[in-house]
């Protein structure tokens, strides 16, 4: 723990020290130009950044505006008698304890591919948080973040849309993947009732 | 409450995040003609000229420095009102308590725009009164 906060702390002051330059030449008249142009409003409204994911077999998309932390794999501390599917224990997140979720169980995704390895040591957990609840998530494999014009949003399958695991916005399709974009307040909503059950 | 965590040389301020509207960079003002020493003129913000206020001359009497970390942090005011602020290492933001915040006599008489200290393990952290540096802006009133 102390390593981790002094790495922080020595981070966040390399930082500091390389912000501390000189602007470039250009540099402040360049952003003069940006900002006297103004902002398109209408791009604004259908972009969304999203961090997109692996779990299991599946690639999803979650708003960055939910995803707080993303972090190596770390112990998972087991509640007796307070466990379910969906509830696995909870996590130490610098110096708190935050409740770690099976995001695959809540959607029901069942491995079905040689690509996915559940052990332990490998993939990254994801802080994710709405509103003050806060839930810790085990991720794969990050592919990045990016930006998703909504408009391209595709509707779910009617397979996956009659499921009790619909948890999708939609789906885009990305560098030869479909990506299911997670709808942030029905999980959340989700996970507080059944996690808590 | 969410507060924007920003220096002035090493002295750390903090100001409410309702009245941010955006972060950008530094930019030139089209105006550098002000009346008041406090202000660097007004900028071209998105369509709008809008006054631009730097902090680190009104904290301290020396300009923000050039530097890639100096932004301008854009507020607005409840009867939609915009001002630009200048200051140095607008990088973070910090969860405060607002009774957290003590009250500090000779620091609010020489400052009357800093309604508060903040004392942390890294320092201590001045709130900044928006309200108050908008008065400042619109209505004149002289500090410092």
């Amino acid at each position: 723990m102390v390593d981790e906060y002094s790495t922080k702390n020595r981070n966040e002051w390399v930082i500091n020290e390389l912000l501390k330059r000189d602007s470039p030449p250009g540099y402040v008249e360049e952003w003069t130009e940006l900002i006297k142009q103004g902002k398109d409003e209408t791009l604004d409204e259908t972009l969304q950044s999203v961090l997109i994911f692996r779990s299991k077999n599946e690639w999803l998309a979650l708003s960055v505006k939910v995803i707080k932390d993303i972090m190596s794999m770390r112990t998972v501390h087991t509640i007796p008698h307070r466990m379910n599917d969906i509830l696995k224990g909870t996590v130490n997140v610098g110096g708190q304890l935050k409740l770690y979720i099976s995001l695959t169980n809540v959607l029901e995704i069942t491995k079905d591919s040689d690509q996915c390895n559940d052990t332990l040591e490998s993939g990254f957990m994801c802080l994710i948080s709405l509103d003050k609840d806060d839930w810790v998530i085990r991720v794969d494999e990050i592919f990045g973040i990016r930006r998703v014009v909504l408009s391209s949003l595709v509707n779910v399958p009617v397979t996956v849309s009659k499921s009790t695991a619909n948890f999708f916005k939609g789906i885009f399709h990305l560098d030869g993947k479909d990506i299911g974009y997670i709808e942030e307040e029905l999980l959340f909503y989700s996970l507080k009732r059944r996690a808590c059950d | 409450m969410l507060y924007l965590l920003f220096l002035v040389k090493e002295t750390q301020f903090v100001l409410d995040t309702s009245y941010v509207v955006e972060i950008i960079h530094r930019i030139n003002p089209v105006d550098s003609v002000s009346t008041n020493q406090h202000f660097d003129g007004l900028i071209n913000y998105r369509g709008s000229l809008i006054p631009l206020l730097d902090f680190c001359h009104l904290y301290s009497g020396e300009r923000a420095a050039p530097q890639i970390h100096s932004r301008i942090m854009i507020l607005e005011s409840l009867d939609d009102r915009k001002i630009g602020v200048l200051a140095e290492g607008v990088m973070k933001t910090v969860e405060v308590n607002r009774n957290d915040f003590l009250e500090n006599s000779t620091e609010s008489k020489r400052n009357p725009y800093i309604s508060g200290m903040w004392n942390t393990p890294i320092g201590v952290v001045k709130n900044v009164d928006v309200p108050l540096i908008f008065h400042f802006c619109y209505e004149g009133v002289p500090y410092g």
